[in-house]
């Protein structure tokens, strides 16, 4: 499959994005029928490609730093002399999921203050189990008979590692990764209640002033921008 | 000079090694000298501690007690990857790495080795023809779509990729159907008519080992139990064990299939030439007592007809002279 072809989908969502993140205001009459009682329909108080760029790099930071710990740990504890923190790495991991991301915002606040940090933060535990899990899923999926031979044939641990394991975890990590950053995609919305400026700011304003139409208008810029990073995750998943 | 010493002296010794496993002892105190060009095969039942034995050798399991030597010189004393890079190792899963084509799999070790890509793309091909793959279909497929006994091939190819004096073998056409597991035992026998490693070959399989082995070490409990040659071992077993290893009353089978046709066959005289139509049945020179046997047991005679590779008539066999040899009545 040609390169142009791979990127067929996640491009078109892209160019959706893209044109109803500039666009918006020619879709006015539109929103109008959603809440035809206010004055403003269209959100105005920041332009969303910049509302777009900052939620992305949250979503950027936050998923690249839940890769590295994530990832790093989960091949900690599956060398040798990391196995005994296995149990507690998988515990952790699953902690994290089950904590609500606002109530890592709460307990963030006081100590990182208001603003984007604490955001990153909350992302980035609520973004770690899927990817410890899978990575170790992954890892520990491998058929036994190839890790033996692997070692029996001389190669080294990180020989092992980098050329053995982690290829042929490849589509599990990845599947892993996918369900993280997609899902704080969603979540990073929330930032926007401790103050950092991402596509939840015309939600919050839109509950605050009940105007539906900027609820309506983040809430569709989050989902088209998780389908783009969704589906350019499924054809790397597919390579 | 160096060479005959070398010669003289046994490839592979391990002199009192033992493993614990906390308080178990899986190989308790043995000693076994392996000389080189010599197939060694492990043979007993499961848990008897000869696939752990065998790992001991490329430390893949670290021995807990007594000395492992390859040509006088303690495995402890080489780094771990080194000494491996000189043992191939084959098992019974293959272990064939998935994502990589059967060519790059084949070249692991020399890759390792830092061969010239040259090399190893030469060594391959060389591989693949002696294991009787063509290259142009083989080299790059992956290992989903190769049969068992390819797959097993790619294995023993890719164990010998870097040219080992040491060749380890877990059990590894245990998992094969007994038709294709035969053809490989031939294909092994003849590689090693010609390329002469030192090999150790572990089996739960007592006809594998007989039909293998220049000699058979049986184990039990983490003890040798006996070791000798296929003959040795049929003629005199040490004990009830090793007897019903060898299938107890099945023994004289056993021995008759280690026999060939040809020690036991009277020459046809040019006389008897023209007779041939008496008999019609006819056995291999190259086949086995029991085989020539089993076929005058299936069709009721008691004389066969023996042909040699091309088809003619060398010889004759009758059952006396399967049943009594001929050393030792004339």
């Amino acid at each position: 499959m040609s390169l142009a072809r791979r990127l067929s989908a996640p491009l078109a969502w892209a160019l959706l994005l893209a044109a109803l993140m500039l666009l918006m205001p020619l879709f006015e009459e539109v929103f109008r029928l959603v809440a035809p009682d206010t004055r403003a329909v269209i959100y105005q108080r920041d332009s969303f490609a910049s509302l777009v760029a900052n939620h992305l790099l949250l979503v950027g930071v936050a998923s690249l730093c839940a890769i590295v710990v994530g990832m790093g740990a989960a091949i900690l504890v599956t060398r040798q002399w990391g196995r005994d923190f296995l149990p507690l790495v998988s515990q952790l991991a699953s902690i994290g999921q089950t904590f609500p991301p606002v109530a890592v915002l709460a307990l963030a606040v006081p100590v990182l203050g208001f603003g984007s940090q604490p955001t990153i933060v909350a992302l980035i535990l609520y973004g770690l189990l899927p990817i410890v899990r899978n990575t170790l899923v992954g890892i520990q999926g491998i058929a036994p008979g190839v890790m033996e031979s692997a070692r029996g044939m001389g190669m080294s641990g990180r020989q092992i590692l980098w050329q053995v394991e982690l290829p042929l975890a490849r589509p599990v990590i990845l599947a892993g990764i996918r369900t993280s950053v997609t899902i704080n995609i969603a979540t990073a919305a929330i930032g926007s209640t401790i103050g950092a400026r991402t596509l939840g700011d015309p939600i919050i304003a839109g509950i605050v002033n009940g105007n539906t139409a900027f609820i309506l208008q983040g809430a569709l810029l989050i989902a088209l921008l998780a389908l783009c990073v969704d589906s350019l995750f499924e054809r790397l998943q597919l390579r | 000079m160096a060479d005959e010493r070398q010669a003289a002296a046994a490839k592979i010794e391990l002199d009192a090694v033992t493993k614990r496993f906390g308080d178990v002892t899986a190989v308790d105190a043995i000693r076994l000298a392996i000389p080189r060009g010599e197939l060694c095969v492990l043979v007993g039942t499961s848990g008897c501690g000869k696939s752990t034995t065998l790992r001991m050798i490329n430390r893949l399991i670290e021995h807990t007690a007594g000395q492992i030597r390859i040509d006088g010189q303690q495995i402890r004393d080489f780094d771990e990857q080194r000494l491996r890079r000189r043992i191939g190792y084959a098992i019974q899963s293959t272990g064939l790495f998935p994502h990589w084509t059967v060519a790059r799999n084949i070249g692991l070790v020399p890759r390792l080795l830092r061969w010239p890509a040259s090399r190893i793309a030469a060594r391959v091909s060389e591989l693949l023809a002696l294991l009787g793959l063509d290259e142009s279909e083989f080299a790059g497929k992956y290992p989903h779509q190769l049969s068992g006994g390819q797959a097993q091939r790619i294995g023993v190819a890719r164990a010998l990729a870097a040219d080992p004096e040491v060749l380890l073998m877990d059990e590894p056409f245990g998992a094969l159907d007994p038709i294709t597991r035969e053809s490989l035992q031939d294909e092994l026998l003849r590689l090693q008519s010609r390329l002469h490693k030192t090999i150790v070959f572990v089996t739960h399989d007592m006809d594998e080992a007989l039909k293998l082995a220049d000699r058979i070490v049986v184990m039990d409990a983490g003890r040798i139990v006996q070791q000798g040659s296929a003959e040795a071992l049929l003629q005199a077993p040490a004990d009830a064990f090793v007897e019903s290893l060898l299938g107890g009353r099945d023994r004289g089978l056993k021995h008759a299939a280690l026999t060939r046709v040809a020690e036991r066959m009277r020459p046809l005289s040019d006389a008897q030439r023209g007779d041939q139509a008496l008999e019609t049945l006819s056995v291999a020179a190259d086949d086995s007592l029991r085989q020539a046997l089993s076929l005058m047991l299936w069709h009721g005679v008691d004389s066969l007809l023996v042909n040699d590779v091309e088809g003619q008539m060398v010889g004759s066999l009758s059952l006396r002279d399967v049943v009594v040899a001929r050393g030792a009545n004339s």
